[in-house]
C-alpha cells in the first residue's frame, strides 16, 4: 500500500480502525494518529450539536495541495484525513488523521502540520448549537 | 448584455448562503472580478461580510480577489472557514 492517500470529506460515522488498519506498512515503525471530537463546551456556553458543511469541488483540490505541501516537507509513507460533514453529537468524531513513516519524529510532525494547515485552509464551515436554543457559524457571524 | 457581460453561476456557502437565502444562483454581470461581483451581490441582498473576509473559488479552485470573471465560470464566496 506504498504511498496510499486518502484525503476526504465524508457524511457518515468516521470509522478509525479500519483508517488506522490502511496505515500497517512493513517499512513504517511510526503511525501517528490525531483525532478530533466535539465538546459539549465553547467559549463557556453548551454545546449540543454541530454542523459542518463544506465545499466539496474546492476542498478535493485543497486537500491535494496540502497533501503535496506534507509530503514535501516530511519523509512520510502513507497520509490519511477524514474530515466529517451533517450533523454531529457530543463525542462524535470530526476529523481524524494518520500519519505513517519510517520514524517517529517525521510522524508526530506530519500528524501536526496537517491539522493545522486543515483548520487555515480546508473549505469546511462549523455551527454550533446551543443549549439555550441558540446558534451561530463560528467565525464568520 | 453588452462586450463585458457575462452568465455566471455562483454558489453561497455557510453563513453567506443563509444570509442569501439560497446556496445557488445564475447572475448576468459586468463584474470584471470575483470580490467585485461579490460586493455587488451582497449590497443587492443585503449579505453582509467585509469582502476582505471572503475567500473565492473560480472554478473549483480557491483564486485570488482579482481573477479575472470569463463567461460560464463557476464562482464560490467562501466565507473564513472553521474546520477541526
Amino acid at each position: 500500500m506504498s504511498g496510499e492517500n486518502v484525503f476526504k470529506l465524508t457524511d457518515v460515522p468516521i470509522q478509525p480502525q479500519e483508517l488506522e488498519s490502511a496505515l500497517e506498512h512493513s517499512e513504517c515503525g511510526a503511525v501517528v494518529t490525531f483525532v478530533g471530537r466535539v465538546r459539549d463546551k465553547n467559549l463557556g456556553r453548551e454545546v449540543i450539536r454541530l454542523e459542518y458543511e463544506g465545499a466539496p469541488p474546492i476542498a478535493a483540490f485543497e486537500f491535494a495541495a496540502i497533501e503535496a505541501d506534507a509530503r514535501a516537507k516530511f519523509d512520510v509513507m502513507a497520509l490519511r484525513c477524514v474530515h466529517r460533514t451533517g450533523t454531529l453529537a457530543i463525542g462524535d468524531i470530526a476529523v481524524w488523521i494518520g500519519v505513517a513513516a519510517p520514524h517517529r519524529a517525521a510522524a508526530f510532525d506530519a500528524c501536526r502540520y496537517l491539522i493545522d494547515e486543515l483548520k487555515q485552509r480546508l473549505p469546511i464551515w462549523k455551527k454550533e448549537h446551543y443549549q439555550d436554543g441558540d446558534s451561530g457559524w463560528i467565525n464568520s457571524p | 448584455m453588452s462586450a463585458d457581460g457575462k452568465r455566471i453561476h455562483v454558489t453561497w456557502y455557510a453563513s453567506l448562503r443563509e444570509q442569501r437565502g439560497i446556496s445557488d444562483e445564475s447572475v448576468d454581470t459586468l463584474a470584471g472580478n470575483a470580490a467585485v461581483l461579490f460586493e455587488e451581490l451582497a449590497e443587492i441582498h443585503g449579505v453582509h461580510m467585509q469582502r476582505e473576509r471572503v475567500r473565492f473559488g473560480v472554478n473549483d479552485r480557491i483564486q485570488p480577489w482579482n481573477t479575472p470573471l470569463q463567461e460560464g465560470d463557476r464562482v464560490a464566496f467562501l466565507p473564513p472557514v472553521a474546520g477541526g
